[in-house]
């Protein structure tokens, strides 16, 4: 009890009343908070739902591969051409294990199928693999010494691996092979042209330009080499 | 003092951002929306998305898909092999089937072209059992009209019944599908026709186009079925160097531009109302914006097309805008296409 005339005592409950009034929530923003509650609790369930109940529908030409192979393969499982065609869908998707498990799957069924080492090389490629992408390519290569897309790959892996050289030397190998595919005369001007070799360079450019007279790639590259 | 009050403003913004952050994954989890982003891949063409299925599993991947239609926010597909119409929605997303294979009544056997008119009640042509087949919205079967070997049907503000067969264009009256006339045979003149793939009828009725597909020529009839002008001419033989199109396919109209699909240089012709070429888009491949033996193509609205591809089993929806296309054809070296408006 106070005395009510305490002017201090009356001063300090009066405040303690004004307070209380200032640090009242209003109406308005409880209500916000409780249906924001909710909304974002209709927004959780959603997606619970949406990915328990999503079917996987193929979506890209990679996926409907994936879906039609995996089909074949189970219903020809002796299919040396739809295992093949699996391992590619595989190695689109960068599902790079299973690319190179079906790839072997293919190779054990027809070890003379070279599709099989070719996939096989990309996807280990695509894995950082590069030795054994090499292993699978002289795979082909003892069979087939002068096979182009062979050729081709291990350039790359070559090239990825930084020997220019040997890159070089195995699509110089590859023209030779192919003498009329003008998008690896193209390539193997790019690494000319990475080696300083620049009159060689647009000698490999005006060569593909033999077979395509508007290849774009090598009008572009002689174009940049002022050599039109 | 107006601490909770404080305590609870910043409670409502961290809830208002959780909300927001939430819907957003939501809305990327969706791969519907997911491949929504369009890919340029030639002046005046993109790519929208892609459909391949209308569900899980190898027995439910798009196969051959030919005929194609859009009306009210609903993409109607035809497979003729299977001998099911598939619905998709707006996204790609499945709705339901249409039909079932088969011979007997409401059931397809080949189902080629597909309209939809103004209730929704689907029309399919079943070009290997001569007749074109009836369905309600929601897919239950209404009745079938005797054609022989339809191809493609197209209805004319519900009021007569447009039907591309494999050797002329016939009208039939809507309600009761009585034939009112029947323009043309089979043969190479300028009043016959070889398997015409595509029709479009516009103004009431008064002008119809037709894509006369062996013949490789786009043909404009008037309302009595006589030319008014002819583009193309049929070719020596497949090497012909002087002929138009490829084979002239399925046909869509946007705006006073006509779109025609060729499936063998797999690419969409543009021409004017009035014959004159707007210009080419498209090339052949399987990647995404390319095209393999493109079948039919329905307007989905806008810029946006639904191109139905044999050769991929898939929808392909793409923008095609015209005067971007235009605009790259005036670059590259002037084709022939100057409309014959000889009347006969």
């Amino acid at each position: 009890m106070h005395d009510l005339d305490d002017p201090v005592a009356n001063g300090m409950e009066s405040m303690v009343s004004d307070s209380a009034a200032g640090d009242s929530v209003p109406t308005w923003m409880t209500a916000a908070v409780i249906i924001l509650i909710v909304a974002i609790l209709g927004v959780v369930g959603a997606l619970v739902y949406s990915v328990f109940t999503q079917d996987e529908v193929p979506i890209t030409m990679a996926e409907r591969d994936l879906v039609f192979y995996k089909d074949a393969v189970a219903k020809r499982p002796d299919s040396v051409s739809d295992r093949i065609a699996l391992a590619r869908a595989y190695a689109a998707l960068g599902e790079y294990d299973d690319a190179v498990a079906e790839a072997d799957r293919a190779i054990a069924l027809q070890p003379l199928d070279l599709d099989g080492h070719i996939v096989k090389g990309i996807a280990l490629r695509l894995m950082g693999e590069y030795d054994a992408a090499l292993a699978a390519y002289d795979e082909v290569l003892k069979l087939i010494p002068e096979h182009p897309p062979a050729l081709v790959e291990r350039s790359i892996v070559l090239e990825a691996m930084g020997d220019l050289a040997g890159a070089t030397e195995s699509l110089e190998a590859a023209v030779e092979a192919q003498p009329t595919a003008s998008d690896v005369m193209v390539e193997l001007g790019r690494l000319y042209e990475a080696q300083g070799e620049r009159d060689m360079a647009i000698e490999q450019y005006r060569a593909a330009l033999e077979f395509i007279p508007d290849y774009g790639p090598a009008l572009a590259a002689l174009a940049r080499l002022g050599a039109e | 003092m107006r601490k909770r009050r404080l305590f609870f403003l910043v409670v409502l913004i961290l809830l208002l951002l959780l909300l927001f952050g939430l819907v957003y994954v939501y809305v990327s989890l969706d791969r519907g929306d997911s491949t929504a982003d369009p890919i340029d891949v030639a002046p005046g063409l993109k790519h929208i998305r892609s459909i391949y299925s209308f569900g899980e599993g190898a027995d439910a991947l798009l196969s051959q898909p030919y005929g194609v239609a859009y009306g009210d926010g609903l993409l109607y597909v035809g497979q003729i092999t299977r001998g099911v119409i598939v619905v998709f929605d707006d996204r790609g997303e499945f709705v339901r089937t249409i039909g079932v294979k088969g011979r007997g009544e409401g059931e397809l056997d080949s189902p080629a072209g597909i309209d939809v008119d103004v209730a929704g009640d689907v029309y399919v042509a079943d070009s290997a059992h001569a007749k074109i087949v009836v369905y309600r919205p929601d897919g239950s079967f209404l009745t079938e009209i005797d054609v022989e070997r339809p191809l493609i049907p197209r209805l004319m503000d519900d009021a007569r019944l447009y039907v591309a067969s494999y050797d002329s264009i016939k009208v039939f009256s809507v309600p009761g599908y009585e034939e009112l006339s029947s323009w043309g045979r089979r043969g190479r003149g300028e009043a016959e026709y070889d398997f015409p793939n595509g029709l479009i009828v516009t103004d009431e009725g008064e002008s119809v186009f037709v894509a006369d597909g062996n013949n490789m020529r786009l043909k404009r009839l008037d309302k009595d079925g006589e030319k008014v002008w002819i583009v193309g001419a049929p070719p020596a033989d497949m090497s012909d160097a002087d002929r138009l199109f490829g084979l002239p396919g399925g046909m869509a109209l946007a705006g006073d531009v006509l779109y025609i699909v060729d499936p063998l240089n797999s690419s969409i012709h543009l021409y004017r109302l009035d014959g004159t070429k707007v210009g080419e888009v498209g090339e052949p491949g399987s990647e995404e914006g390319f095209f393999s033996y493109p079948s039919q193509i329905a307007y989905m609205g806008g810029t946006r097309f639904a191109i139905t591809e044999w050769g991929n089993d898939r929808v392909q929806i793409v923008e095609i805008d015209a005067a971007a296309v235009e605009r790259a054809a005036s670059t590259a070296t002037p084709e022939m296409g100057t409309p014959d408006t000889t009347l006969q």
